[in-house]
């Protein structure tokens, strides 16, 4: 029998998490500042699996293997997967929602370059050096300070931003001011060296205020994020980065390994609300995911790269429930194998921005999105 | 620039360009030494009782799970965990080859093409789980060192085939739909085609997406690709099929008749995938790409066109002939006034060189299990801080080789603070004193350094300083 043992996790680095805008030292957030957390899903989030269109009768043609049988019912047409047990409550409350069918216009299926496009904001790979959320920030003037061991292009911004990220090296010690000092006096101010003086001075700072305790765990990760943006001090958007959702094979359907990766989605969610307590009401947390999957199973038994996909959005800050989708015909597949996107992902993003940052929506379209014709939809996702 | 390139305190601070060469051309012996905490290590060859052969490594995953398993059956939680602990010395070989790694690059006589080495794992990487981190040290060992002294076509076809990449890229599932194999078992499960390994082949590893190849082309070489190691790692059919395990194709799983890639027709057998890959590699796009991507990642984020063609040049004059290649970019990187940045990994490995410190485990270390208050670390985890880990689970594209991707206050910190700790636990030979002299920094460098008495400050300070860091 042909039998595949799912890919174990290693330990470090199974997720990740980037903390942005944390305000300047001596300063805190407007305690009505509205807060943004983008869920990263790489490897691309079959949509069709994660909330499958139980209504449409081309469904069950195409992948009846992948179909998971416990599926919650969400109205007529959809319904989410089992793993979603968290997110289904918020949904039944008025704080989720669901928007299918829908994609970044980037159709060339490769992953790297479906990853600069989605969190670049730009639709062409490689152009930008800065993210959407970074640009965004810097229009609403909330860089401030980051936490990542790595910046994320999705945070980058024009305005450069000093990060930290705990060492986990035992028996070294933190580094000294004398020596911090020392080195951002000898880099100065010369262009080239610029980043490397800031990023020294950010060591200097990194101490006071920071959390102490990271952990590698997703879960452990949402609800620590919630907690920081919960403190008036705390930072105004997280990155939170999910891997191996690039089922090539063995899929799973009820089980396996795409519904281990939607759960830890689902735990990040529940998480994420945990943590912020009063803040959910002014939060909103939405998925990023480089392209849907194929709508048919390929020879072994997963799905490849695909077109339109599924977003999940969730926090106090929508206001209401929808499950918004334009659901295109699926006997008239995107060249012949992918669901079709009907609605431009970053008119959701966009919206997202607008509500949590207090932008106008023309703004964020032409300089945050570089287009002004980026169609305006907040109104239907947030009340 | 020169630092980047393995220069230590043997060598002058200035060496000549053959130095330099010698260093990039000799082959490699496999140096190690067997304690950090010896008075005067010795680089000695690596021991033999630590070389594992392929066939070796693959069994071992097969034992390993088997004899996990049985302690997972052992009720008294503590005599289970010291259980476990044994086993993963006994099976986890790829510590000691994360070892030899390390103790190559700070003892061994061949600095310069360790960077190669570092640039072409990079190129062909092969993200790493539970079972296969085990094999990755053949992998470098045995494939991508050696494969260094040959062509670039060379390279492509050994790395294409090896058990790690057809694991990492799930080939061992890629299985040929109209196979002997499809034909007896289709209709108890699922089988067929998988084009991971087909569509990274392509973009990453040769042409890149400039190339403009279909998604036709992308399953036709899916189909030339089916059958290469069609097994999980801890099958037990895996070595029982497999003859040559350098060679690991499956006719009874393999796609019959010809296939078409790139408007070419290939036949069936095993003989396709290297017509394949001897096309792709002569591809004037492949060295177009690979070019540019070794000038981005010796020379300079931007190189110039001028320099990305003279390397291309003397590739298509001596058909991708690696050394020459090499001694092209090495060429360009002695004549040239750009800085380009150290990336994490290199910048640690040239401080353990040039202090003459010994923080890193030698081979007894390891099996001794040194404890982090002896003063000793494993490579593992410092690969891990540093964001920079060859045997960890990651994405086919592998490092980035721009500045932009690797600084930021937290990678300032690591090496403001590995530093630290290379002063007080490593042991240096070298002082700050002998180093200044070494090196012969500008003035304004010398300046900083000699602006304390604190020795660990200043030898941070000489290790954050632009010319080590290569700003």
């Amino acid at each position: 029998m042909f039998s595949l043992s799912r890919r174990t996790f290693t330990l470090s680095f199974a997720s990740s998490l980037a903390y942005v805008g944390f305000p300047k030292f001596g300063f805190a957030n407007a305690t009505n500042q509205g807060k943004l957390v983008v869920i990263i899903l790489e490897g691309g989030l079959d949509g069709l699996a994660a909330v499958p269109p139980i209504g449409d009768p081309q469904l069950l043609e195409y992948r009846r293997l992948l179909l998971p049988e416990n599926n919650i019912k969400i109205g007529s047409f959809f319904a989410l997967h089992p793993s979603f047990s968290g997110f289904v409550k918020m949904l039944a409350k008025g704080e989720a929602s669901i928007i299918h069918a829908t994609s970044f216009p980037y159709t060339r299926r490769s992953h790297f370059e479906g990853q600069n496009v989605v969190e670049s904001g730009s639709i062409n790979p490689f152009v930008e050096k800065t993210g959407w959320l970074g640009r965004a920030m810097d229009m609403a003037g909330l860089s401030g300070r980051a936490m990542a061991l790595g910046m994320p292009l999705l945070a980058r911004g024009n305005v450069k931003v000093d990060n930290f990220f705990p060492a986990n090296l035992k028996g070294s010690f933190d580094p000294t001011i004398d020596i911090t000092r020392s080195l951002s006096s000898y880099f100065g101010n010369a262009e080239a060296h610029k980043t490397i003086k800031r990023s020294i001075d950010g060591v200097e700072r990194k101490y006071q205020n920071a959390p102490k305790f990271f952990s590698r765990d997703p879960a452990q990760l949402a609800l620590q994020a919630g907690k920081q943006m919960n403190k008036d001090d705390g930072p105004v958007a997280a990155i939170i980065r999910v891997h191996d959702f690039d089922t090539h094979s063995n899929q799973g359907a009820d089980s396996g390994q795409h519904a281990d990766q939607m759960r830890v989605v689902n735990d990040i969610f529940v998480n994420l609300k945990k943590g912020l307590g009063p803040s959910w009401e002014n939060t909103v947390a939405l998925t990023l995911t480089e392209f849907g999957r194929t709508v048919r199973m390929n020879g072994s038994s997963g799905t490849d790269h695909g077109y339109g996909t599924v977003g999940l959005l969730a926090g106090g800050l929508l206001g209401k429930s929808s499950v918004l989708a334009d659901w295109p015909d699926m006997k008239k597949l995107f060249e012949g194998r992918d669901l079709r996107s009907t609605i431009d992902y970053r008119a959701v993003c966009a919206a997202c921005i607008e509500r949590a940052f207090l932008l106008d929506h023309k703004a964020i379209a032409s300089k945050v999105f570089f287009d002004p014709n980026l169609k305006k939809i907040s109104d239907q996702i947030f009340v | 620039m020169l630092f980047g390139f393995g220069v230590d305190a043997n060598n002058s601070h200035d060496p000549a360009f053959e130095t330099l060469r010698d260093s990039l051309l000799r082959p490699t012996e496999r140096i190690g030494i067997e304690s950090a905490l010896d008075e005067n290590p010795l680089p000695q060859p690596w021991p033999a009782t630590l070389q594992y052969n392929l066939r070796a490594r693959i069994a071992r995953i097969a034992d390993y799970e088997a004899a996990f398993n049985e302690t997972q059956k052992i009720q008294n939680i503590s005599t289970r965990k010291s259980r476990s602990r044994e086993l993963k010395k006994q099976y986890w070989v790829y510590k000691a080859d994360q070892i030899q790694f390390f103790n190559q690059a700070i003892y061994g006589n061949t600095p310069t093409r360790e960077r190669f080495l570092h640039f072409w794992l990079n190129h062909f990487t092969v993200g790493t789980d539970t079972k296969s981190r085990n094999l990755i040290g053949d992998y470098i060992q045995n494939i991508i060192d050696p494969e260094m002294s040959g062509s670039f076509s060379d390279m492509l076809y050994s790395a294409t085939t090896h058990v790690a990449m057809l694991h990492y890229l799930d080939n061992f599932v890629n299985i040929g739909e109209n196979s002997k194999y499809a034909k007896k078992h289709s209709r108890e499960f699922q089988l067929g085609l998988n084009d991971n390994l087909a569509r990274e082949l392509l973009e990453l590893h040769t042409v890149s997406a400039a190339k403009d190849y279909t998604e036709d082309d992308i399953r036709a070489l899916a189909k030339v690709l089916a059958g290469w190691f069609p097994y999980n790692l801890d099958s037990p059919n895996a070595l029982k099929d497999i003859g040559n395990i350098r060679v690991p194709f499956s006719e009874y799983h393999a796609e019959p008749g010809s296939k078409i890639v790139l408007g070419k027709k290939y036949g069936p057998g095993v003989s396709a995938l290297r017509a394949v890959t001897d096309d792709l590699a002569n591809d004037d796009l492949t060295i177009q790409h690979l070019s540019s991507k070794l000038c981005k990642h010796f020379l300079s984020d931007e190189p110039s066109v001028k320099q990305t063609r003279y390397v291309a040049d003397v590739w298509r004059k001596t058909d991708g002939n690696l050394p020459d290649v090499h001694t092209a970019v090495l060429e360009l990187a002695y004549d040239t006034e750009t800085k380009k940045f150290q990336s994490p990994l290199v910048w640690f490995l040239s401080m353990q060189k040039l202090s003459g410190a010994t923080l890193i485990h030698g081979w007894r270390d390891s099996i001794e299990e040194r404890r982090i208050h002896s003063g000793v670390y494993e490579p593992g985890k410092i690969m891990t801080e540093m964001g920079y880990d060859f045997w960890e689970k990651r994405q086919p594209n592998g490092f980035s080789s721009l500045i932009q991707d690797w600084v930021s206050s937290e990678h300032m910190e690591r090496r403001i603070r590995l530093a630290s700790m290379t002063y007080q636990f490593g042991r240096a030979k070298n002082s700050v004193d002998e180093m200044l002299e070494f090196l012969q920094p500008s003035q304004e460098t010398i300046n900083l350094i000699n602006s304390t008495k604190d020795e660990r400050a200043r030898f941070v300070m000489f290790f954050c300083s632009k010319e080590i860091m290569g700003v």
